[in-house]
């Protein structure tokens, strides 16, 4: 370690630290970009904090000289504690601790007439302890249309917490553990670092910071991107160039041996890596970058009697090839609804349509909702992309209204892809939570095909508690005899849209949540 | 042999400063000993990753705490070694678990950075404490008081400024030349034993 000066600033920054009066989230970025991107200023930073380490030992004379010759035994009863919990009371009281928790009966104690007290237990893997408290620094909450560049498993429980994502397209949101949000669009290459950091290799991205998590980073070829402020996008990796804008707030963009540049709410810096990372202003295209998931729901509505053709744009939700489906959900009113002629389609060509008619309403309502749509990857290409569709009310003959009252029946068409095509029995299993007219329910799906319902924490004694579930191309069933012909069974439906999210297909219920 | 992210190279570093393997014929005492002479090495090296000393001390606590309890389960290891990556761990949950205030956010992947070049600072500790103490008896009673204060008592600056009737900003100043000093004595003195 050599003895270069260190810069004003660093000088100051590692003096703050050193006086004790601690650095916030900006500062600490700040001496994080000086020490990792500077040896010399790295070595300083270690030679100042070992001194100040030794000086407290030192001073405070707990600093013995080290013996040049091996000392004998000292004596048999004597051992680490006499030695090193007299330095540490802190040390002493922990163990006493883990005596009166675990007992004499998991380790050994021996103590000395002085006492000085050893303690020796079987412990679990301080590797393995640490696993288990570890929070993730950052949870995908949202997936749409991803094929993963390494695997065509799709979705799967062990990338909930990923470190690296690389993804050929489609789009992931992250929470990180500080509250930073980050929706990434594919292609992409995305590495999680910390809570409060990651890199991008390639790819978009726009991140969400709130307080908690000011001095996020983002680190892409060759420098970093520190949010000081709240929203912001960028991109890199396309012609070898980087393009940072704001959507609201201040970020500042470190480059090696160049000034710190500030780029604030509305402005645009495109960094070309063939031209020395120097940056030029450019527009900020907002509309290129995606800001959050966007929603699979779409409303409908019915108030006339006659069919009635709807067209949903659903251009944001088609990424990839896949076993795309559509559901339609009646929520309100009293008139049960006829579904056909259901037809995907891009720039107003059909690409997938379904020979089915199916209804939707109440329970007894409820056949053939769901309409499969498979896209293959020929077909998957970027462009207006429309759901098609024709509803009508249900005839009315034998209706309990009175057959004059005015049309009604609100609904939900959702747009699903992934898990609702193949979740398994083993997704399904676990208990979700939804709230319904004011009340808080629970559905437990056991292993075993048992089905627990509580309302507001009680255990329901209605027929759900007595039926089994199974799980038949992604669909939970749930058979239920029907109240007005017994002899006749009416199916519950569930699919998931992903991991923590279950959806009713035949029931006017928000969709549930699954519990921890 | 470790292969751990974020913490490579005392994983694999053979020192014989340490004794480093512990061996089935082991003593307690002996080993006692053993942890005795690293803590001082643990302690600057989780200093310099936490920046808190208050909380670097704890992490050395449980980390000894923690591989003695692990002892039997060692024989044959590097405890040197073991007792390093296990402060870093200790040191990543410090910082994640922010059981106190941090008084510094880096990332991981910096901690990672000071992590590394922290080992080659630790393999000379010894070395450098010795220099220290040499360099402390060049230093004015008066620099020498002012030292104590803050890292013997480990007052804040505004703590000490507000017992000694002094300015904080004057003490600043002074801390701060006082380190510099130091550091150039410390590593002067190193250098003058290489040669």
């Amino acid at each position: 370690m050599r003895c270069h000066p260190p810069s004003p600033e660093l000088r100051e920054l590692v003096d703050r630290l050193l006086d004790g009066g601690g650095l916030d989230r900006i500062e600490s970025a700040r001496l994080e970009t000086l020490i990792t991107d500077d040896p010399q200023a790295l070595d300083y930073y270690l030679s100042m904090t070992t001194q100040a380490a030794q000086l407290a030992r030192v001073l405070a004379g707990r600093h013995q000289a080290k013996q040049t010759t091996a000392r004998p035994f000292i004596r048999r009863l004597q051992p680490l504690a006499t030695i090193f919990f007299s330095d540490y009371p802190l040390l002493k009281a922990a163990a006493m601790l883990v005596l009166l928790t675990c007992g004499i009966g998991i380790g050994w104690l021996l103590f000395s007439a002085d006492d000085k007290i050893v303690v020796a237990t079987t412990s679990t893997s301080l590797d393995e302890a640490d696993a288990e408290r570890k929070p993730p620094a950052a949870t995908i909450t949202g997936l749409l249309g991803v094929e993963w560049e390494d695997t065509d498993a799709g979705w799967s429980l062990d990338r909930r917490h990923p470190e690296r994502l690389r993804m050929r397209s489609g789009l992931a949101e992250l929470t990180f553990a500080s509250g930073v949000r980050v929706t990434l669009e594919g292609p992409a290459d995305f590495t999680v670092t910390s809570d409060l950091s990651a890199t991008l290799d390639a790819g978009k991205l726009v991140a969400y910071v709130p307080p908690s998590g000011q001095g996020f980073s983002i680190d892409y070829a060759g420098g970093r991107v520190v949010d000081l402020g709240t929203e912001f996008a960028m991109s890199t990796g396309l012609n070898r160039t980087t393009k940072v804008g704001v959507y609201d707030g201040l970020v500042e963009l470190h480059r090696p041996d160049k000034p710190i540049l500030r780029v604030s709410t509305d402005e645009a810096i495109e960094l070309s890596s063939d031209h020395g990372l120097n940056a030029a202003s450019v527009p900020f295209d907002r509309q290129r970058f995606v800001r959050s998931i966007p929603s699979r729901d779409f409303a409908w509505e019915l108030r006339d009697l006659g069919p009635q053709e709807f067209v949903f744009d659903v251009s944001h939700l088609v990424w990839k090839a896949g076993n795309y489906r559509a559901i339609f959900k009646w929520m309100l009113g009293r008139d049960g609804v006829q579904i056909r002629d259901v037809t995907l389609s891009r720039d107003g060509v059909p690409v997938a349509m379904v020979a089915q008619t199916g209804s939707t309403g109440a329970l007894d309502n409820v056949e053939n909702n769901l309409f499969e749509l498979p896209l293959s990857r020929d077909q998957a290409r970027r462009g207006l992309w429309e759901i098609r569709c024709t509803l009508e009310p249900l005839d009315r003959t034998g209706a309990s209204f009175d057959p004059s009252m005015p049309v009604e029946s609100i609904g939900m068409m959702l747009f699903e892809e992934g898990l609702v095509a193949n979740a398994t029995a083993g997704d399904f299993a676990g208990t979700w939570s939804y709230r319904h007219e004011g009340r808080n329910f629970q559905r437990t799906f056991h292993p075993d095909g048992a089905i627990t319902l509580r309302i507001d924490g009680e255990i329901s004694r209605g027929p759900l508690g007595t039926r089994r579930w199974a799980v038949e191309q992604g669909i939970l069933r749930i058979p239920i005899p029907d109240s007005r012909n017994p002899s006749q069974m009416l199916y519950e439906e569930h699919v998931l849209r992903d991991h923590d999210t279950l959806i009713f297909v035949s029931n006017p219920y928000g969709n549930a949540k699954r519990e921890p | 042999m470790w292969q751990v992210s974020g913490y490579g190279k005392v994983g694999v570093v053979e020192s014989e400063q340490f004794n480093n393997q512990s061996k089935s014929e082991e003593h307690p005492a002996e080993i006692s000993e053993r942890f005795k002479a690293l803590m001082p090495a643990l302690e600057s090296y989780a200093f310099s990753i936490l920046a808190d000393y208050h909380a670097a001390c704890d992490v050395v606590q449980e980390t000894l705490f923690l591989v003695w309890q692990k002892r039997p389960d060692l024989i044959g290891e590097d405890l040197r070694a073991y007792c390093f990556r296990t402060v870093w761990f200790k040191c990543l949950a410090q910082q994640r678990d922010h059981g106190r205030e941090p008084v510094v956010y880096f990332s991981h992947k910096a901690m990672q950075r000071i992590s590394h070049a922290a080992e080659d600072v630790a393999e000379q500790h010894e070395q450098r404490m010795h220099a220290l103490e040499t360099c402390l008896k060049s230093l004015e009673p008066k620099e020498l008081d002012l030292l104590k204060l803050r890292y013997e008592s480990q007052h804040t600056l505004k703590a000490i400024a507000g017992k000694s009737e002094r300015k904080a900003s004057r003490l600043r100043k002074s801390l701060s030349r006082l380190r510099l000093r130091l550091r150039h004595c410390i590593e002067t003195t190193l250098a003058s034993q290489k040669q």
